[in-house]
């Protein structure tokens, strides 16, 4: 009985999710989204499952670069995949983890997906010993380090003031893009700051 | 930076409880609705749920203001209108960028 109630709240808990998370693929899906994928007919979410679950599955790897190599994709999968690959390999040596520059500065979290890392432990608001100047030149040293891709949302978003929507149509994106990048954006910069943050405590 | 045993039992039964009990989120999931709770986007459900990872969740609470303190500080550091953009940026972006404004 209690057991019921548990799973019944657990699975309204899910279904309140359900619109809006990004479900992890299985195999299944994996091979069912692969032709929309090729012919880049994928939302920016479907397309994010794919790359995690090829980050993740190793067979499903190959069978894109088998599939890919035959027609040729609007984007270039083969060399792009056999970077991965490269990458996989190097990581393994290495024991370090990141798949594009802007991953190693997004936030970590552990096998029950917990978060890690963090540690400043009070952000108060206030002044953060700066002058403007000396700030602005940390702050753009820091969005230096992000991709372009990610930089230009944020730089449009954060510094230029302007809404998801006016971003989206300036560069020709997705709402659901912009707001993947400026979130992404936003989360680099806020491992770049940490020590920055934690100087005024 | 080791911890120990007891505080390893600790984070683990944390980790069972935001897995597995009913209105909980796992941090990753919290962090996937960062952004719209900003914007205020988050039905009414959900934020509710949002709230409750960041009352029973430290490290995630902790998170949240430092990433609201990023924006704040990137903000004012740009905040002076004269202010040189990042380098970098393309010429024809900058231009699209006023034009759109100008609408
Ligand atoms: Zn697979
Ligand atoms: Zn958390």
């Amino acid at each position: 009985m209690a057991g019921s109630i548990l799973s019944r709240a657990v699975g309204a808990t899910r279904r309140a999710f359900a619109g809006t998370l990004p479900k992890p693929l299985d195999c299944q899906g994996f091979a069912r989204l692969l032709p929309a994928y090729l012919s880049s007919g994928l939302t920016e979410w479907q397309r994010l499952a794919i790359e995690v679950h090829i980050k993740q599955c190793r067979r499903c790897r190959q069978d894109l670069l088998a599939s890919s190599s035959g027609k040729p994709p609007r984007r270039p999968f083969p060399l792009w995949l056999r970077r991965l690959e490269a990458r996989a390999a190097l990581q393994a040596r290495r024991g370090d983890c990141f798949d594009s520059p802007i991953d190693g500065l997004l936030p970590a979290f552990d096998g029950q997906f917990c978060r890690v890392g963090v540690s400043p432990r009070s952000t108060r608001p206030g002044s953060i010993g700066y002058s403007e100047e000396g700030l602005r030149n940390l702050v753009t040293s820091f969005a230096e380090q992000l991709p372009e891709n990610y930089r230009i949302v944020w730089q449009l978003c954060d510094i230029e003031d302007m809404s998801i929507s006016e971003a989206a149509e300036v560069l020709d994106l997705t709402e659901d893009s912009v707001r993947l990048r400026l979130h992404k954006a936003r989360a680099a910069l806020t491992t770049l700051c940490l020590p920055l943050l934690e100087r005024q405590r | 930076m080791r911890r120990t045993l007891v505080q390893r039992i600790t984070r683990w039964m944390r980790g069972v409880m935001l897995n597995h009990m009913p209105w909980m989120i796992t941090c990753r999931e919290f962090e996937d609705f960062i952004l719209a709770y900003l914007e205020g986007d988050l039905p009414e459900k959900q934020r509710f749920v949002f709230e409750l990872h960041l009352r029973v969740c430290r490290d995630c609470r902790d998170y949240l203001a430092a990433y609201r303190r990023t924006i704040e500080v990137s903000k004012r550091a740009f905040e002076h209108p004269d202010a040189p953009v990042p380098k970098s940026v393309p010429e024809d972006l900058i231009t699209a960028v006023l034009a759109a404004r100008r609408k």
